[in-house]
Parts: structure tokens; C-alpha cells; sequence
């Protein structure tokens, strides 16, 4: 920049003729001239004050004045600013100064041209937008703003690493004019276009919001400023920012927003459900009330404008289109259960139902009620599993019921007939067989009776007191009772267990269903082989499992593995198989809460797991 | 009456098997009266018959709950042997479960062999009724 070392040589006679109230200091900021009119307006005479340092008779605005006086030496023009009267010593009204440079007729800048408007009343208004905007700005402002530099002469361009960032480039992107502007959208690059074509040609700065679209298609708001620089009347260069002001823009619309939608909804924040609007067209919400905000466990703010595709799971966004096509049908849609995890990561059952509502300024958005349905639909829950509990019930009753009859029902028609035989049949020998087999036949039914008796005491005795037994203990217990069959079979058992495992189970029950498991294992054993019986225990969480391993016949799982502890099924050829016993462990294991699982292979042997419940 | 070649009782009490014999020998006049303790026995026995081109029992009676193999497993494994004759495969059960007599309807329309379904208890009558050729 070149300054005029003699501002004096020029003729400033033209200033007198000037009706309006104009002011020159040269560069280094001493009162050249001013016209008659700012002489009235701020009451002061020309003379004693010309060749004075212009800032020193504004004190109260020194700061400002020489910052503004700066930059437009530096080329920028209608450098724009409030004289605000009140403050101030000269002049009873407020004004608008316009600061602009001063060129030589080689283009030269000379000094500053200050000129003094009256203020009416839409510019004070501007100003105060212009105002508020910077200070949104600033309040606002992150670290990401970049600067750049465009050489007009050589059309080159820098920019510094952060630019990249906001292009979404990778840092080693070289940049041209072209390709920059190319990012931007269709009418944003028209903007751009424009007024960089301005401040090349006009020296007229810029201070712009555009569209910027991302690398990666993201379309994000930038705010950019660019600063013509001027040498021997041509623009060498331009130096300017550029900051990406979407979160800014995102507050100011949510502002307006936020106001209108409220004033449409008198009744937002007062009903006690869960309210929201959003914007038919993008997803996005527009508000949401506190009730909302409290259900979620998230502040209100962090709901706007985002996408309420955001915080919904997959299920609801498999119904989608279902939604969007009722909307546009009937204008709402039906009621949806969706589960919700909060943000203190409780999950909660929420009822969402909504209403396509025309609002404002044209826009659709759906008016939503979200309700809290989770403790209706743990009891739903708990109402449903008390209902299935009781269907199994009624069926196993139904079971048994067919159960009991069938086999009473076996044992009375052989009695009839056999009846029928002796009292047709007159031969002594004959009569003796037919009693022995009506013996036989009233001894199977006693002890049909007897299982069923057992069944039944399974059943009716789900009610007593768990008690923390010794496992152990129970199994000594037990290995008396099954002795004689052990030394008869040259059987083994092998105990792993830990002396202090306990279980927590009915006595009897224990007892029943060890004695029950061993001597399963004695008696379905493989002919050839000495029966061998290996008990363990492992623990889980909500379990003590005690493990039964033997090396018997073994059972073919595929064929029957449904059907083992149902009652009467029998799978081996065996006199002494009723067909009851792994019945009776399965209902009594059950009614202790706890299961029974087996695994087994043919002709290698069968595990019984047993689940004992811990609680 | 006509004569019948072969009858066989499939069922695990001893005590039905002796009566259903004594029954059907004194009301009906067959050749031979064969008895299997279970399904399983008796598929063996109809499948090596029907591999050695023997004759297949003419009258099967069959009960449902045994141990190994049941009546229904007999059935549907019984069904799927190749055989030409049409065999008459008498249910006799005491049971009252519904389950039963829809199973019996589903093989019946499975299979040509005729099939009955007959609760306990069995008398003279009824036993000379279903004991004929299908």
C-alpha cells in the first residue's frame, strides 16, 4: 500500500460544495477538510480544529473509530457504523458513518472519507440485525474457521488446513478458484460467484452465509468473508475466512421455530403426556415438550432438529413407510408399541399415535403423543405368563386325567374279563390259572395306584419350604438304600462332589430323585459292562447343577429325546420299567424351580444334568 | 364264516393278550394266533415276513401305549411297507384321549389298509365284528 506522503497538494475545494455532512482525514488520521454541513451538524468550526488528530475529538469512540479507520485505508469500503449521539460530546443526533477510502487519481488510497448520514429509522433496524447477527456469531464461534488467501493475478489459492477440514477435503487438497466455488450449492455458487466477480472488479468486500455442499455430500452453511486487496487500482488479491456456521444457523431457526410452534400449541407444555412435532418433510423435530424430555431422560434442546429416525429402533423403522402412507392417507396413524432405551438407560414401552397438522407459514408436521406404557405392559406381561402357567395346568391336568382313566380303565376291563373266564369255566386248573392272573392283575393296579400316588404327591406339595441340604449327606443316604443293587451288579459310584455343595431343595424330593437317577443308571446298563456312576457339581449363576453320568444303554435322543420324562414312555425292554420315574424328577425338579436336562448316546451311556435352583 | 389265515395281537400286557386270544379262539376260526410284547418285535417280524414273500397276518390287533415302540409308530412305519393285501389293522385301546382318535383318523385316511378304532372292554360280538378279512 502506498500512501501519499503529501495529501495537502490535492485541491479540496469541492468539499465547500457538498451538501451533505462529509469529513476527510489522511492516512495518518489528521483532519484534512470537512463539509459545512458537518460543521453544523456536530457544531464545530473547521479551522482551529484541521490538522488535528480526527480520533482525539470522538474519545468515547477512539477505539472503534481507528480500528474502522484502519481497515478502510486498507481498501474496504462503506465501512458501516452507529454514531450514537448520547455518548457522545459534538452533534444532538444520532447518525450513520460511512467510512470509505480515499484514492488519488492514481487509485492510491489517501485517506478516508468519512460521511455522515442521518439515521432513519429501517437503518437503525438494519444495524441492530447486523448487531445481534455478529454477536450470535462470535458467541458462538468455534475454532474452525479458516482463512484463505486467492491471488488475482496469478489465480492461485491458498487456504490453510482447516478449510480443507470444512470442505470435508483430505489435507493435502490443492485448491483452485474453480473447484472451490464448485462446492458450493447451485444458489450459493451464483452468490459466491457474484461476489467475488464484485470484489475483483469493484473492490467490494464480502460477508456472506452460503451452502456449502461436502466431500461427502453433507450440506453444511458457511459463513464466508473475503477482503479485496488493492495495488495501483487493480485487485492483486483477496484474503478472507470461512467458518461453518450450521449450529448457529440451526439456534436461530430453532428460536423462531420454537416460538411459533408454541404459539400454535397453547396447550404444549401443560398436558401430561409426551408431545412432539415433527416436520413431515424431513423427520426432523421441531419440538418436543418437557413431559417428552422427561420420559427420554434427554435436556428439550437436544431434541431439535435432529431426526427422529435418531432415536427409534430398527422395528419402528421396518413401519416407516407403513406410517407415512397412513399419514397421507387419513392424516394420521395408528397407535405403535416401541421400546425405548433413556438416556439413564432404563427401557422403557412407549405408545406413539400422531396427526398430520398444517401449521404456520404452510409447513406439515405431525403432532405426536408419546405415552409411557411400560408398567401396563409388565403387567400385560405378567397377566399373559399367569395365564400360559395356567393353560400348561389345565393341560397336564387334562393329561393326567386321560392319564389315570386309561390306565384304571385297562386294569378294570382285564378284571371283567378274567371274571367272565372264571365264571365260564368249570376246570380246576384252569380256574387256578385265571386266579393266579387275577392276582397278578390286582397287583399291576396297586401299583398303578402307587405311581399315580406319587404323581399326585409331586403335585400337591409344591407349596413346602425349600431347605439348604447337604448334597453329600443325601447322596450317603441314598447309597444304603441302593447297596444290595450296586454289590449285585458290581456297581460303582464315583463321588466328585465337594463336601460342602449344598442344594437348596424338599428333602424328599432329593432323596427321590437321587434314589430315582441311580437307579436308572443300575438298571439300564449295558449287559457286558460293570455299571459305572460318576456324580459331579458345577455352578452358574442362578444354579448348583449336579451332574449324573453313567455308562448304561443310553438312549436314542433323536427318536425320544422329546419324549423321555413324559409319563409312561418306556424305552427299554425292561420287567421293572413303569415308565414313572424320570416323570416324577422332572415335575419334582420343576416344582422346586429348577430343570433337568439329559444328553445321552446309545449303547455309550447317559448325563443327567439337574438345575437347582440357588434361590 | 369265512376262515382266517393269520391273526396277531400286538400289545404288552400279558393279561389283554390272553383274554384277546381266548376271545378270538372260541369266536372265530383262524389258522394261528401270533403275539408281540411291543411295536417293535412286530414290525421286525411284519418286515421279514414281507422280505421272505411269507404271508402277512391277515387281522392285526394293536394297542397304543407300549414301551419302545407305540401303536402309532407301528402304524406309520407298518403303513409304509410295500404290501399289496389290504390288512385290517384293529385298534383296541382304553384310551379316551381325543389326541388318539384323530391320530386314528389321519392314518386311516393315509393308508389302504382298513384301520378301526375300539375302546376296552371287547366282547364276543364285537371281537367275531372286526375279526374279518379287510
Amino acid at each position: 500500500m502506498i500512501r501519499s506522503k503529501n495529501s495537502s497538494s490535492f485541491s479540496l475545494d469541492w468539499i465547500k460544495q457538498i451538501p451533505s455532512s462529509i469529513v476527510i482525514v489522511d492516512t495518518n488520521f489528521k483532519l484534512i477538510s470537512a463539509s459545512p454541513r458537518w460543521e453544523a451538524d456536530f457544531q464545530l468550526d473547521l479551522e482551529p480544529i484541521k490538522g488535528k488528530y480526527f480520533v482525539d475529538l470522538f474519545p468515547e469512540l477512539a477505539q472503534e473509530l481507528k480500528t474502522r479507520l484502519k481497515y478502510s485505508l486498507d481498501g474496504l469500503r462503506d465501512i458501516k457504523f452507529k454514531y450514537n449521539a448520547n455518548k457522545c460530546k459534538y452533534a444532538s443526533k444520532d447518525s450513520i458513518w460511512h467510512l470509505n477510502p480515499w484514492k488519488d487519481g492514481y487509485g492510491n488510497i489517501i485517506g478516508v472519507i468519512i460521511k455522515i448520514d442521518p439515521i432513519t429509522k429501517t437503518q437503525e433496524l438494519e444495524l441492530e440485525l447486523h448487531r445481534t447477527k455478529l454477536i450470535l456469531n462470535n458467541k458462538t464461534t468455534v475454532a474452525k474457521i479458516g482463512s484463505w488467501e486467492l491471488d488475482t493475478i496469478n489465480n492461485s489459492l491458498l487456504w490453510t488446513p482447516i478449510v480443507n477440514k470444512i470442505y470435508g477435503l483430505p489435507a493435502n487438497f490443492e485448491p483452485t478458484l474453480e473447484t472451490a466455488i464448485d462446492f458450493y450449492e447451485d444458489e450459493s455458487k451464483k452468490v459466491i460467484q457474484k461476489v467475488v466477480d464484485e470484489a475483483t472488479t469493484l473492490g467490494k468486500p464480502w460477508n456472506v452465509k452460503a451452502q456449502l455442499i461436502q466431500k461427502n455430500g453433507t450440506v453444511i452453511w458457511v459463513n464466508t468473508i473475503g477482503r479485496p486487496k488493492f495495488k495501483d487500482g487493480v485487485c492483486t488479491r483477496i484474503i478472507g475466512t470461512i467458518q461453518q456456521v450450521d449450529q448457529e444457523n440451526k439456534i436461530e431457526v430453532k428460536n423462531t421455530i420454537l416460538e411459533t410452534e408454541l404459539s400454535e400449541y397453547p396447550l404444549f407444555e401443560k398436558v401430561p403426556f409426551g408431545l412432539a412435532i415433527i416436520d413431515f418433510k424431513n423427520g426432523k423435530f421441531l419440538n418436543v415438550n418437557e413431559q417428552f424430555a422427561k420420559l427420554s431422560g434427554f435436556e428439550k434442546e437436544y431434541f431439535i432438529n435432529k431426526n427422529f429416525k435418531e432415536f427409534i429402533g430398527k422395528t419402528f423403522l421396518k413401519k416407516e413407510t407403513d406410517i407415512v402412507n397412513q399419514l397421507k392417507e387419513k392424516e394420521s396413524f395408528d397407535p405403535i408399541d416401541f421400546t425405548f432405551i433413556n438416556k439413564l438407560g432404563h427401557t422403557l414401552n412407549l405408545k406413539v399415535t400422531g396427526n398430520l397438522v398444517n401449521g404456520l407459514n404452510n409447513r406439515t408436521s405431525i403432532l405426536c403423543t408419546i405415552q409411557n406404557i411400560t408398567t401396563q405392559t409388565q403387567l400385560e406381561k405378567k397377566l399373559k405368563n399367569t395365564i400360559n402357567a395356567a393353560k400348561e395346568k389345565n393341560e397336564q391336568l387334562l393329561n393326567f386325567a386321560h392319564m389315570v382313566s386309561h390306565n384304571l380303565k385297562t386294569h378294570a376291563t382285564n378284571f371283567s374279563l378274567l371274571l367272565n373266564f372264571l365264571n365260564d369255566e368249570t376246570g380246576l386248573v384252569q380256574r387256578n390259572k385265571y386266579m393266579n392272573m387275577l392276582f397278578s392283575a390286582s397287583d399291576n393296579l396297586s401299583e398303578t395306584i402307587k405311581g399315580l400316588r406319587e404323581i399326585v404327591a409331586v403335585k400337591s406339595s409344591i407349596n413346602e419350604e425349600k431347605k439348604l441340604l447337604s448334597l453329600n449327606e443325601s447322596l450317603f443316604v441314598v447309597e444304603q438304600n441302593v447297596a444290595g443293587l450296586l454289590k449285585e451288579t458290581n456297581g460303582k459310584i464315583i463321588n466328585e462332589i465337594p463336601e460342602t455343595t449344598q442344594v437348596k431343595a424338599l428333602p424328599a424330593y432329593l432323596n427321590s430323585i437321587l434314589t430315582n437317577c441311580i437307579t436308572n443308571s443300575i438298571k439300564y446298563r449295558c449287559e457286558e459292562k460293570k455299571p459305572i456312576i460318576i456324580l459331579s457339581v458345577e455352578e452358574d449363576k442362578n444354579y448348583t447343577i449336579l451332574n449324573v453320568e453313567d455308562n448304561g444303554l443310553g438312549i436314542d435322543m433323536e427318536k425320544y429325546g422329546d419324549q423321555i420324562f413324559g409319563l409312561y414312555k418306556t424305552f427299554h425292554r425292561n420287567k421293572d420299567s413303569r415308565g414313572i420315574g424320570l416323570y416324577i424328577t422332572k415335575n419334582q425338579m420343576e416344582a422346586m424351580n429348577g430343570k433337568i436336562t439329559v444328553d445321552s448316546i446309545p449303547n455309550q451311556g447317559t448325563t443327567f444334568k439337574f438345575y437347582f435352583n440357588k434361590k | 364264516m369265512k376262515k382266517i389265515n393269520d391273526i396277531t395281537i400286538i400289545d404288552d400286557d400279558a393279561i389283554t393278550v390272553f383274554g384277546l386270544r381266548k376271545l378270538i379262539s372260541s369266536s372265530v376260526d383262524c389258522s394261528s394266533i401270533e403275539s408281540y410284547d411291543n411295536g417293535k418285535i412286530a414290525l421286525d417280524a411284519m418286515t421279514e415276513f414281507f422280505k421272505n414273500g411269507q404271508k402277512i397276518p391277515q387281522v392285526i390287533f394293536l394297542d397304543i401305549n407300549m414301551p419302545i415302540m407305540d401303536g402309532w409308530e407301528f402304524l406309520e412305519a407298518f403303513i409304509k411297507i410295500p404290501i399289496k393285501d389290504k390288512i385290517r389293522i384293529n385298534i383296541v385301546t382304553s384310551s379316551i384321549d381325543p389326541f388318539d382318535k384323530k391320530q386314528w383318523e389321519n392314518y386311516k385316511s393315509k393308508s389302504h389298509h382298513l384301520i378301526t378304532f375300539n375302546q376296552k372292554p371287547i366282547d364276543r360280538n364285537k371281537i367275531s365284528e372286526i375279526t374279518q378279512v379287510a
